[in-house]
């Protein structure tokens, strides 16, 4: 459990930290003046712009949608729009941020996927079925949860026929993951969608999975139910006390309505539960669920965790490709490639994080360790610039531009960070409060 | 919270009220102060019960020559809600507001529901449950073992006749300490009554009875206010000022026609011919033995009836004239039927009559007075003595101290078929059917008496007590209920809902998907057209409807021959993939059952649907709140099965006597039946529901406009007229739009604070 700074330090973070910081400044840093305008953008039109609701029985006007700007260039949303909507990022930055100091974070996560591979999957009132969407979308939040939780490590489970089946094993690898996902609702595998779901099975086959987890992970299960029903073996009430009892919080997902076993699952187990609109709101939800949850005193209480951060053997880059032979996977298969050595036993192991597959001990590299931090140390909130402030800061010159991307400011909102006094557009500050996760320029300060 | 409403300091158990809370109030306190009758129509799940209880005790408390607070509920679990309100309510005043006036609330309810007596509460029905125990307290039966203990020194009783003898030991102990025995103030629920009953030794349902008095709350069923066989033991008592409370009201006119109508059926009477005989027998044991108790009692009823507080009176009290008090006769008995053994062949004499005319192979209706008439052709008897026939039965087993009433049934019931029948010759019909219209070929015959006119069981009600509050959720259209009920209230409102977010969604289906209408229209009802868009709705309902849907058909055979014609269509396999089916049949314990089993399948998300009945026992009392009913579909206008003998003849009175049309009746208790059935899904604001109107002809003002305001308000342009592709479509993103996170607050906006409140009295004093 990282949850403190302090903890951190002692497994060795701080000098990796500094290392990583300075890693991510300089692989965004050319691009920050440039690409915020533009990602941004794109991010926005992919996110926010699609029609409000994904389900097609939504009434869509998206012609209405499309303006003209002042260079007679036809805008999705219109600039108004997108103002209006990178507040309201804002605001929800704020209220998560007013609290995000003083929580205790669960860093090391155990999360346990659930695909509901159900005959409702097939339902087709998503474009192309709920299935394509939740799939498409589970893939995003794989690479979006790694991103915020490099030590964690994940695995996905799919229920369909009443029975529950692993589909890929807790590891920290998104490739593999993705891989898989990308395969729901083929035959291959086995992953067509059939018969009913069963949360029960579910929670069983989740409880074992993150049974022998160590004590320090957070040990989560997610839910992302398309039907309205479960079909079970048992007593589905005796599953979630069990559940409970593992001190597994289960989050559902769910597309269609509200389903009082879910909602019960979910209070009873501490988790959330939403009901999804539509295919933005789907993303939305998953992506709330990415930054690391806050987790209780005596559920994961605050131990020192040992960690190996192990050498780079080389292999992938050999001209020969040959590489030294490592162990792959949970099943400890042997294999070549790119490998590391575990400093206590020497094993070699392909992907980091992992545990070493011979002595145990958990592998990870400090950039993981460094990536979580963010989640520690926020960047401070940047203040609103308001006129009364604006005069006063006139004769400094400062503030015209944005030290961001260089737009300029008059007549925008202007944003300013509390430390190095930079000022930005608000662009750039849902950018670097969402996205960077440090302040260009107190690295620039540094 | 406490506020002044114009005059009158309310005590309210909660720091916020709903505005429509605040108007119901109101129109009830200017109808207490007009000591008028009122009709009050106000939406479930707005907190009407709270609301009445407070303005009325409130109102007690600043006036204290108003009587009692008499509130009338149709169930058990009902009145106990009340008195869990009344409770809190109770706690706030004492401990919040600092009042002291105790308050003395209790519920009344059958001895079934009541007694603590070990042996006499394991008997299975109401009835043997009321023989047991007169069996332990009729005044003879006591005095017998008293005298016995005091002769034979106890022993000799403990063998002989002791067995047969024994006495409660709850009800000795109530009537050894007299009118001590007191409750304290309180609210007592049944519950509560039985645990202070047994804690003290005392019965409590005599201790119930006694308190009555003495409490300035009183809980109980209908009957005990309306049946005039019942609240002449019950509330004969009570005073003019007491404000009388009716609620869940919207079936008070088929209440009080129950009340006073007879069903026959042969072995009503065979019963009724054993008893005679066994009356006979004992008559002459009497006769044999003690001569002088029967000479008493003919001496009794020369006097008469008046006068017959000689009788000894104790628990043993069965009978009461089914007729309405002002309609009694205080006069002697006549003299034909004053001797024992000549009203035994009186009532023969009527038992063979009533067996021959059941015996005919025709329909027959009639009113009263040519029934008499044949009667009186055929066997010599009269009005008149007909009239006392109830009197003098109930006379007779005193004298013969008979305890066993329960096997006496079928002659009280001859015995109320003939004093109503002497007594009214407006209002009621006598109808005799060889059998049932539906089943031909099943005979079944019945003589039946039925009340034609539901004001004749209120009106002692409306003209005894000054105020009388009628009130439900629906009671729309509300300007009919004066009518048929015959009395004029000071006040009539309807009001509305006041919602954060629109959680219910009545929606009206007109067409299928293929665009045919829908109709459970006689003529169009078995069309397999019809039939299956209404599968095809429940299909595909049952996937976008979590949990629970409840679905509503206007009649059992309707039901039936839908759901097999759905089963040989395969549209129940298709539902049964989503949701479990679960139906309602005429078995009390079946149905119970199943209901348990469907809430089960609720709880544990395989989801459930329950078809039931219109009309039926589910419609009229079960909750289907929460999870357990995200959606209601009343398939089709449930209207009554109009070629009813009994229906038809109702029908005719209203419109000769209360000008009423035949179909604005007919249409107006099928919607209200219908609104009844939908309203059963949301039970508080929290709750959020679909409401379906499937057949085209709610799409018609008239039907639409005799739905509940509430329910018409919500319905918006759009689904007015739906199909079935369209209303599947509205589901779905109703589910959706309800299952995002609600804000209580939003909820808490639109109650009314205590400052808000005072601003609006100041408004009000102003204009």
């Amino acid at each position: 459990m990282l949850s403190r700074p302090t903890k951190a330090r002692s497994v060795g973070g701080g000098r990796a930290g500094s290392r990583v910081q300075t890693m991510a400044s300089s692989s965004t840093a050319p691009a920050a003046p440039a690409a915020p305008e533009e990602t941004q953008e794109l991010v926005t039109r992919a996110t926010d712009d699609a029609p409000q609701g994904g389900f097609i029985n939504d009434l869509t006007q998206a012609w209405k949608d499309i303006e003209e700007d002042e260079d007679g260039n036809l805008v999705v949303g219109g600039a108004l729009g997108r103002e209006k909507r990178l507040r309201e990022k804002r605001e929800r930055l704020l209220t998560h941020a007013s609290t995000a100091k003083r929580i205790r974070r669960g860093m090391i996560r155990f999360v346990q996927v659930v695909v509901d591979l159900s005959r409702a999957s097939l339902v087709a009132d998503m474009r192309p079925s709920r299935l394509k969407v939740v799939s498409g979308e589970l893939q995003i939040f794989v690479r979006k949860f790694f991103d915020s939780n490099p030590l964690s490590q994940l695995s996905i489970c799919c229920t369909r026929n009443g029975v529950a089946k692993v589909i890929t094993e807790l590891s920290g690898s998104p490739h593999r993951h993705v891989e898989h996902l990308k395969l729901l609702g083929t035959q291959k595998l086995g992953l067509d969608c059939a018969g009913d779901a069963s949360v029960q099975n579910c929670l069983e086959l989740a409880t074992r999975q993150l049974r022998d987890v160590p004590p320090y992970g957070h040990r989560e299960v997610l839910f992302v139910m398309t039907s309205l029903t479960t079909c079970d073996p048992g007593d589905v009430f005796e599953a979630i006390e069990g559940a409970r009892k593992n001190r597994m919080h289960c989050s559902v997902v769910g597309l269609g309505a509200e389903v009082h076993v879910m909602r019960s699952l979910a209070v009873e187990t501490k988790g959330k539960y939403s009901v999804v609109t539509g295919e933005p709101h789907l993303r939305q939800v998953l992506a709330d669920y990415a930054p690391p949850p806050p987790s209780l005193e005596k559920e994961t209480p605050s131990s020192l965790v040992q960690m190996g951060f192990p050498n780079f053997v080389g292999g992938a880059g050999d001209v020969s490709g040959q590489g030294e032979l490592c162990f792959v996977g949970a099943e400890s298969e042997l294999g070549k490639g790119r490998s590391f050595a575990c400093p206590r036993c020497k094993s070699r192991v392909q992907d980091l994080p992992q545990a070493c597959h011979v002595c145990g001990l958990s592998l990870v590299s400090s950039a993981h360790l460094a990536r979580s931090y963010h989640h520690l140390f926020p960047v401070s909130l940047f203040a609103e610039v308001t006129e009364s402030d604006l005069e006063m800061d006139l004769d400094d010159g400062a503030a015209e531009n944005c030290s961001g991307c260089g737009r300029n400011l008059s007549g925008q909102l202007r944003l300013r960070c509390p430390n190095c006094h930079q000022t930005y557009c608000i662009t750039c500050d849902v950018f670097i409060h969402e996205e960077l996760h440090n302040c260009p320029g107190c690295e620039e300060a540094q | 919270m406490k506020f002044k409403l114009e005059d009158l300091t309310v005590y309210f158990p909660y720091e916020r009220m709903y505005p429509e809370q605040y108007t119901y109030m109101l129109e009830l306190k200017h109808s207490l102060d007009a000591k008028g009758h009122c009709l009050l129509e106000m939406p479930t799940g707005t907190g009407k019960t709270v609301t009445l209880l407070s303005l009325i005790t409130s109102y007690q408390l600043q006036h204290p020559e108003v009587g009692k607070l008499v509130y009338c509920t149709r169930t058990v679990p009902e009145m106990e809600k009340v008195l869990e309100e009344l409770k809190n309510l109770v706690k706030f005043r004492e401990e919040d507001a600092g009042v002291k006036a105790p308050i003395l609330a209790l519920g009344l309810s059958s001895r079934k529901n009541m007694c603590v007596h070990s042996q006499v509460r394991e008997e299975g029905s109401r009835e043997s449950v009321d023989a047991k125990c007169r069996k332990l307290t009729a005044s003879w039966v006591r005095e017998k073992v008293t005298v016995g203990d005091a002769g034979d020194g106890g022993s000799a009783s403990g063998e002989g006749g002791g067995a047969a003898h024994e006495l409660c030991e709850f009800y000795e102990e109530y009537e050894s300490k007299g009118s001590e025995a007191i409750l304290p103030p309180g609210v007592y629920t049944l519950d509560d009554l039985k645990v202070f009953g047994e804690q003290r030794r005392w019965c409590p349902y005599f201790l119930a009875r006694h308190m009555i008095s003495y409490a300035n709350v009183i809980v109980y069923n209908y009957q005990y206010m309306l049946d005039p066989k019942v609240s002449a033991l019950v509330s004969k008592e009570l005073e003019r000022e007491c404000v009388v409370v009716f609620d869940e009201a919207h079936n008070i006119d088929n209440v009080c026609i129950e009340a006073l109508s007879v069903n026959l059926r042969q072995q009503t009477l065979e019963n009724a011919t054993r008893s005679i005989t066994r009356l006979k027998n004992k008559i002459e044991d009497a006769k044999a033995t003690d001569a002088q108790r029967l000479s008493d009692e003919y001496n009794r009823l020369v006097r008469g009836l008046a006068q017959q507080g000689a009788i000894p009176q104790g628990g043993e009290e069965w009978l009461s004239n089914p007729a309405l008090p002002q309609d009694i006769l205080r006069e002697a008995v006549p003299g034909n039927i004053r001797r024992a053994e000549h009203f035994m062949a009186f009532l023969r004499r009527f038992v063979d009559h009533l067996k021959e005319r059941l015996g005919c192979q025709a329909f027959q209706s009639e009113n009263p007075t040519s029934f008499l008439d044949r009667l009186r052709n055929t066997t010599q008897i009269d009005a008149k003595s007909l009239k006392f026939c109830y009197d003098r039965l109930q006379s007779l087993m005193k004298t013969l101290e008979i305890v066993d009433t329960d096997d006496y049934y079928g002659l009280s019931l001859v015995a109320d078929f003939g004093t109503l029948v002497g007594t009214y010759d407006r209002g009621f019909a006598i109808i005799i059917e060889p059998y049932d219209e539906r089943l031909p070929s099943v005979p079944d015959p019945v003589i039946q008496l039925s009340c034609l006119d539901s004001s004749l069981a209120v009106r002692p009600v409306f003209e005894k007590f000054q105020s009388v509050v009628i009130t439900s959720g629906t009671l729309s259209p509300i300007d009919l209920y004066p009518k048929i009920l015959n009395f004029h209230p000071v006040v009539i409102r309807s009001l509305n809902m006041t919602l954060a977010r629109d959680c219910i969604c009545p929606v009206i289906l007109t067409k299928g998907a293929d665009q045919m209408p829908v109709s459970s229209a006689f003529e169009m009802r078995n069309d397999p057209g019809v039939v299956r868009n209404y599968g095809k709705l429940l299909v595909d309902l049952s996937a976008v409807v979590p949990d629970g849907i409840v679905c509503f058909f206007v009649s059992y055979l309707y039901m039936d021959s839908i759901v097999s014609q759905w089963s040989d269509m395969g549209i129940l396999r298709d539902i049964m993939q989503n949701k479990l089916v679960f139906i309602e049949t005429q078995d009390v314990v079946e149905t119970t059952l199943a209901l348990d089993n469907y809430r089960r399948a609720c709880d544990c998300g395989r989801g459930a649907i329950f078809f039931s009945v219109a009309r039926g026992k589910v419609a009229e009392g079960i909750d289907f709140d929460r999870h357990y009913g995200r959606c209601v579909v009343m398939f089709g206008v449930p209207y009554q099965y109009t070629l009813s003998r009994i229906l038809r003849a109702r029908l005719e009175y209203l419109r000769e006597t209360f000008q009423i049309s035949e179909s604005d009746f007919l249409a107006f208790d099928a919607v209200r039946q219908a609104a009844q059935c939908v309203g059963r899904v949301i039970r508080s604001k929290a709750d959020y529901g679909l409401m379906i109107f499937a057949d085209r002809r709610y799409a018609r003002p008239d039907k639409r406009d005799k739905l509940p305001g509430w329910i018409t308000k919500h319905i918006q342009h759009g689904n007015l007229n739906l199909s079935e592709d369209m209303l599947i479509q509205v589901a779905a993103q109703f589910m959706r739009s309800m299952a995002q996170p609600f804000d209580q607050r939003a909820n808490e906006e639109i109650l009314l604070s205590e400052e808000q409140l005072i601003g609006m009295q100041r408004g009000v004093i102003g204009r």
